[in-house]
C-alpha cells in the first residue's frame, strides 16, 4: 500500500483518498460505498476502509452524501473545476499570512485580500 | 573565556548592529540592490552560523569538564535551542514549497485559456499578481483593472521574480526569520531582501517596457483598488519605490557601493573566522568543511539573483518583448464572473477517466 500523497484538483491527498475522489469525479452518478468498493482499482478494500476514506474526504469538504433508501450515496462536492477553484482559494488565503513567500507586485503597498467564507466555491 | 567565545560574541554584536545601520545608510545614498542583497544574505548566513559555532565551542569544553559543569549546561541548552530553531526553519521551508507545488498543480489543472506572456492566469476576481517559486501568477481581476501597457509592466515584474528564482532566496530568508523567533537582525535582513528583490524586478520591468512611468500608473491604479484611502505610510512607500527605479551612478554612489561591499566582506570574513576558531580545537579540516558548506550554500542561493543576465539563449521560449497581438487581454466569456465556467468541465482526474473507459 503506497501512502504517497498526490494532488487531485489542487488538493493534496493520500493515495487512496485520491483514488476514491477521482473515481467519484469520473462517475456519472452518485455511488454507494459498495459501488466504490467494486470500482476501486487494485486489491479489494474492506467495506469499512472505503467508508472511512469517504468520511475523511467529507471532512475535507470534497464529497457530500445523500440518503438513498436507508444507505448513503456519495458524490463529489462540486465539479472538478469548482474543487480546484476551492483549493486555489485555500492556498491564496494561506498566502496572505505575515510571512507568505510570495513576491507580489504590490508587496510594499500592502494590498490585502479579503477573506472568503470557506465554502463559497463559484 | 577563550578566543573562540570572544570572537563569537563580537560577531553576534556586529551582526545585530552593523547590517541594519549600513543598510539604512546605503538606501538613503542609493546603493545598488545587488550589493544590499549580498549584505543581507551574508548577514543571514552569519546569524545562522553564530549559534552553531557557540554550541560547538561550548560542547568542546563540556567534553573536558563533564555534563554538570557550566559549559555542559550551556552546551545542552544551546543544542536544544539550535535544534528547535532548525526544526522551525525546516518546517517553514516545507510549508512554503508545498504551497508553491499546490499552486502549480492548480494552474496545471485549470488549464488557463492561454499562456499570457509567460504568466499563469488565475480565475480570481481580486487583483493579485505574484511569483511563487518558478512560476508567475496574475489574477483575472487584475488584468481587468489595468490598461494593456500596465499589464505588461506587472507581468514583466512577476516574470523577473520567477525567472531569476527570487522566491528561493526569499523563502530561505523568511524561513530563517520564522525559525529564529523573529530576531530583529534576521527580520531586518529578510525585509531588506524582499525590498531589494522588488527593486530589481521593478527595474527589469521598466527596462523591458521602456517606460518607467508605466510602473507608477500601474502601482497607483492597483493601490487605489486595494486601499481606497491610502495612508501616509503607503504614500511614502510608493514614493521610495519609484525613486529607486533608476540606477544612479554618481561618484558618491560608487563610494556607498564600495562601503556596502566592504561591510559584506567584513561580516563574511568574521563569520568564517568564527567557524574556524570554534572548531579548531578538534580538527582544522572540520572548520574548513563547514566554511566550504556555508560558502557553497550562499552561492547557490544568491547566484540566480545576483549574476548578470545572460543573453536570452537560456530562455528561448520567452521573448523579451511580448508580441503585440497578445497585448490586449480579451477573454469575454469569463470577464464578468471569473469563477464561472461551463459546469461539469472535468479538467482533472485524467488518470481515472482512462481507467474507467
Amino acid at each position: 500500500m503506497s501512502e504517497r500523497r498526490r494532488y487531485v484538483c489542487g488538493h493534496r491527498l493520500p493515495a487512496l483518498e485520491a483514488d476514491v475522489l477521482e473515481l467519484l469525479l469520473a462517475a456519472p452518478a452518485p455511488m454507494t460505498v459498495a459501488e466504490v468498493q467494486q470500482a476501486l482499482p487494485g486489491a479489494r478494500r474492506a467495506h469499512t476502509t472505503v467508508s472511512t476514506l469517504l468520511t475523511r474526504l467529507a471532512d475535507r469538504g470534497l464529497v457530500t452524501r445523500q440518503h438513498r433508501g436507508h444507505i448513503y450515496e456519495w458524490s463529489p462536492a462540486g465539479t472538478a473545476h469548482e474543487l480546484t477553484i476551492n483549493a486555489l482559494h485555500q492556498v491564496l488565503d494561506g498566502v496572505e499570512d505575515p510571512d507568505a513567500v510570495v513576491l507580489g507586485f504590490l508587496d510594499s503597498l500592502r494590498g490585502t485580500r479579503p477573506r472568503r467564507p470557506p465554502d463559497t466555491n463559484g | 573565556m577563550d578566543a573562540g567565545e570572544i570572537a563569537i560574541l563580537a560577531l553576534a554584536a556586529a551582526l545585530a548592529v552593523l547590517p541594519p545601520l549600513v543598510d539604512r545608510w546605503a538606501l538613503r545614498h542609493g546603493a545598488s540592490p545587488q550589493a544590499l542583497i549580498a549584505l543581507a544574505s551574508v548577514t543571514l548566513a552569519g546569524s545562522a552560523a553564530v549559534p552553531v559555532a557557540f554550541v560547538i565551542c561550548a560542547s568542546g569544553q563540556a567534553a573536558h569538564e563533564g555534563a554538570t559543569s557550566a559549559p555542559g549546561v550551556a552546551a545542552v541548552a544551546g543544542l536544544l535551542l539550535v535544534a528547535i530553531a532548525a526544526g522551525r526553519t525546516l518546517a517553514r521551508v516545507i510549508t512554503i514549497r508545498r504551497r508553491w507545488k499546490a499552486l502549480s498543480h492548480i494552474a496545471a489543472t485549470l488549464q488557463p485559456p492561454a499562456e499570457y506572456g509567460g504568466v499563469q492566469i488565475l480565475p480570481v476576481a481580486e487583483p493579485l499578481a505574484f511569483a511563487a517559486g518558478g512560476d508567475a501568477y496574475v489574477s483575472q481581476g487584475l488584468l481587468e483593472r489595468l490598461s494593456p501597457q500596465e499589464q505588461l509592466v506587472v507581468i514583466a515584474h512577476e516574470r523577473e521574480h520567477a525567472q531569476r528564482r527570487h522566491g528561493r532566496l526569499l523563502a530561505l530568508a523568511r524561513a530563517l526569520t520564522h525559525g529564529s523567533f523573529d530576531l530583529p537582525a534576521v527580520r531586518h535582513a529578510s525585509t531588506a531582501i524582499a525590498r531589494e528583490l522588488d527593486t530589481l524586478a521593478d527595474r527589469a520591468a521598466a527596462h523591458r517596457v521602456g517606460d518607467p512611468h508605466t510602473i507608477r500608473t500601474a502601482l497607483q491604479t492597483l493601490a487605489a483598488h486595494t486601499a481606497p484611502t491610502p495612508t501616509a505610510q503607503d504614500e511614502t512607500g510608493l514614493r521610495h519605490r519609484l525613486e529607486r527605479l533608476d540606477a544612479r551612478t554618481t561618484t558618491a554612489g560608487r563610494i556607498v557601493e564600495d562601503a556596502v561591499r566592504l561591510a559584506t566582506l567584513a561580516i563574511g570574513a568574521g563569520t568564517l573566522a568564527v567557524i574556524c576558531l570554534s572548531i579548531h580545537t578538534r580538527t582544522i579540516w572540520l572548520g574548513a568543511a563547514a566554511c566550504a558548506l556555508l560558502l557553497a550554500s550562499l552561492y547557490t542561493f544568491t547566484r540566480p539573483t545576483l549574476t548578470r543576465r545572460r543573453p536570452s539563449r537560456t530562455t528561448p521560449q520567452t521573448p523579451r518583448r511580448i508580441p503585440a497581438e497578445t497585448r490586449t487581454f480579451a477573454h469575454p466569456q469569463t470577464s464578468a464572473v471569473p469563477d464561472a465556467r461551463p459546469a461539469g468541465l472535468r479538467t482533472c482526474a485524467p488518470r481515472s477517466r482512462r481507467r474507467v473507459s
